[in-house]
């Protein structure tokens, strides 16, 4: 009898040992979360952030590259001052962001902590800056390059992984993808003799001279042109880090059979209006046979490493090789982009971003 | 002897001839049709070489002449005024303080072309003046050595305010634009802006080299060059000042670019030797020789322009390193 009883208490004993291991299983563990940045380093967040601030320079890529996840609004905490055109693309997308404006491109690491940050995203060259600083502060700090089409899907995956929403990223990654795989597609088989010889410049007017510039060869205005079925003619001119000057007269000699004109400052189809007009550009065989473009934009222009380079590559291999790229509708590709990847109505579409294309 | 008046002016039939060969070699050397020459030939075949050489290539040329000739005549006025081989409109904080003034217009004005070149005409006046009171209120060393620390720290007090508008700049609009005024170029000359600096420019070398043989009694001490009738304050002022205006006219437009009015004066008096009549004629054609020669390899070197500032400095240290180690012999010493 006692044995039987023994056997009874030993079995309750077991079964509710079993039971509270159970439960401890089901009881979520406190986790953190872990994102891999541009730079290589794995950054533990206790909780997805919700104080985030945008710093440092090129803030704007940040931006926009934040925003592209629906509950961005909500998280950030502080944003850093840019142009004017990113201020009012900012509005469109957060109407708080006006608010949140509190610093300036260069704010030292102490200001930026002072807002007490969960959270600040930097561009991966403002580490020696400002992110060691922060670092040292125990502040988060995750470096995003968002400079090319790699640099996306990687930098799309951190603020995935960040903001523990990797669905969201894998989903934009999907479309960026999209365009790239059509853009491969269209371009397939073409040999060196079917791809135009292209300049891409960027035009500037200080009031006291004008400039044309161009980029270096790793960036991703050459890139978008290499994708798009077109020959770089500039390649020589662009080794350094920076836009290169060059003058007409090397323009001549490169005798592009097409020009794309970016103006970073206003609306480039005025400068090609212009560039027209002008005989010393309306001498060059390009402008002769009317390949002289502007290169499109609405707040920021389509070449940069912004969300929108896949506007940008997709007009550009619809120009380059208009054959190939006929049946790629602009319209629906402008709507797809501000709608399905920001959440914009068609109406904001209409009334805030159609004119600033069609300038 | 090789300082009679015969090997002097064959010298400077030599420096002129010099001077149109590179003004020739620049009309046709560039990157149009491939790059570092183009034939004659094609002037009258093709309409776009025509466009080049006479829209592109003449105004820039033309604005590399004046540059040169400016900084030398004005680098061997400064020489010979402050008695000091080391000066120059660089030194004595003139092309620093045009450098200022330009930026200050850009960054704090968002200045255009005729704002921008008197802010930098003004500034670039300022920093000679303050050079030269602070040089009389120092209580030590000689004129030579109290010009030259003066004018050092007025030159590095423009620098820092270079500096600072440049750190509060637009990125995209106000500083690539500063670059050009810190690195010097001539790849925005176009007509207008090259004929704009004419008349200031003209009307000083002309006073230059009218005043030449003054030069040689002002280059003596107050008291001999007054013995001798010249009007030692007044005429040095009425120089510095033609030679200053000139200055900021021309850094106004290629913004600052250094060692050419230190290094020409030098060549010259080693060519001509000291006498002002001839080395000031000598400086004015090395010197624009000189920039245009330094210009064309910026326009033609590579696909994107070299700031010719960069290649002024290079080549010219060279020369000055050149000039230092290979002393003339004490014999041909003049």
């Amino acid at each position: 009898m006692i044995q039987l009883w023994l056997r009874r208490i030993v079995l309750l004993v077991l079964a509710w040992s079993l039971v509270a291991c159970a439960a401890q299983q089901a009881t979520p563990a406190p986790s953190t979360i872990t994102a891999t940045d541009a730079l290589g380093r794995i950054v533990e967040l206790p909780a997805p952030p919700e104080r985030i601030v945008i710093g440092g320079r090129a803030n704007f890529m940040l931006t926009d590259a934040l925003y592209l996840f629906p509950d961005a609004p909500d998280r950030v905490l502080a944003l850093t001052r840019a142009t004017q055109q990113a201020a009012a693309f900012a509005q469109l997308l957060d109407p708080a962001a006006p608010d949140k404006v509190r610093f300036v491109s260069d704010s030292p690491a102490e200001e930026i902590a002072a807002a007490q940050p969960d959270l600040v995203l930097l561009k991966s060259y403002m580490r020696d800056a400002v992110g060691t600083t922060l670092e040292q502060l125990g502040i988060s700090v995750l470096y995003l390059d968002l400079e090319t089409p790699e640099h996306y899907e990687r930098d799309l995956a951190t603020l995935g992984q960040a903001l523990d929403n990797p669905a969201r990223a894998a989903e934009l990654w999907g479309y960026y993808r999209a365009i790239l795989d059509r853009v491969a597609q269209g371009t397939a088989g073409l040999d060196e003799t079917q791809k135009p010889r292209v300049l891409l410049i960027q035009y500037t007017d200080s009031g006291d001279g004008i400039a044309f510039r161009v980029p270096p060869v790793t960036w991703i205005q050459t890139t978008l042109v290499t994708l798009a079925g077109g020959q770089p003619v500039w390649g020589e001119a662009a080794q350094g880090g920076g836009w290169a000057t060059v003058n007409l007269e090397q323009i001549a000699a490169w005798n592009p059979d097409q020009i794309y004109v970016i103006n970073y400052t206003g609306p480039a189809s005025e400068v090609v209006a212009n560039l027209r007009a002008d005989p010393q550009w309306a001498a060059l065989p390009a402008a002769q046979a009317g390949q002289l473009y502007p290169f499109p934009g609405d707040f920021f222009s389509w070449d940069q490493p912004d969300t929108r380079w896949g506007l940008g590559l997709l007009w550009l291999a619809q120009h380059i090789q208009p054959e190939r790229f006929a049946d790629v509708d602009m319209q629906a590709e402008v709507y797809r982009f501000f709608g399905d990847l920001y959440g914009l109505e068609r109406a904001v579409i209409d009334a805030e971003i159609w004119p600033l294309i069609q300038r | 002897m090789p300082t009679t008046h015969r090997y002097r002016r064959r010298v400077l039939w030599g420096l002129a001839a010099l001077l149109l060969l590179t003004v020739g070699g620049a009309v046709f050397s560039g990157r149009y049709p491939a790059p570092f020459w183009m034939s004659p030939r094609l002037l009258l075949e093709d309409p776009l070489a025509r466009q080049i050489v006479l829209n592109l290539r003449l105004p820039r040329i033309l604005a590399a002449l004046l540059l040169g000739m400016t900084l030398a005549g004005a680098g061997t006025v400064f020489q010979m005024i402050f008695h000091n081989p080391l000066v120059e409109p660089g030194f004595l904080g003139v092309s620093q303080g045009a450098a200022f003034g330009a930026a200050l217009s850009i960054v704090a004005w968002n200045a255009a072309g005729p704002g921008i070149q008197l802010s930098a005409a003004v500034c670039g006046f300022a920093g000679l003046l303050l050079s030269g009171s602070l040089a009389r209120r120092i209580r030590y060393g000689g004129w030579t050595l109290r010009l030259v620390l003066a004018g050092i720290a007025v030159s590095a007090l423009f620098s820092a305010g270079v500096g600072i508008l440049k750190y509060v700049a637009d990125p995209l609009t106000q500083l690539p634009e500063l670059v050009f005024w810190i690195l010097g170029a001539l790849w925005s000359i176009s007509w207008p802006k090259a004929l704009s600096i004419l008349p200031v420019t003209l009307a000083a070398l002309g006073f230059l080299l009218l005043m030449r043989w003054r030069l040689n009694l002002l280059a003596l001490d107050d008291a001999t060059a007054f013995s001798l009738g010249a009007a030692p304050a007044r005429e040095r002022m009425a120089l510095l000042v033609a030679a200053v205006a000139a200055t900021a006219a021309v850094v106004s437009i290629s913004g600052v670019v250094g060692w050419i009015g230190l290094i020409t004066p030098h060549l010259a008096r080693r060519l001509l030797g000291a006498d002002a009549q001839t080395a000031l004629p000598g400086a004015l054609l090395i010197g624009g020789a000189f920039a245009v020669f330094c210009d064309t390899l910026a326009r033609t070197m590579l696909p994107g322009e070299i700031p010719l500032g960069i290649l002024a400095s290079l080549i010219g240290a060279t020369v000055f390193i050149a000039l230092m180690i290979f002393q003339p012999n004490i014999k041909d010493a003049r």
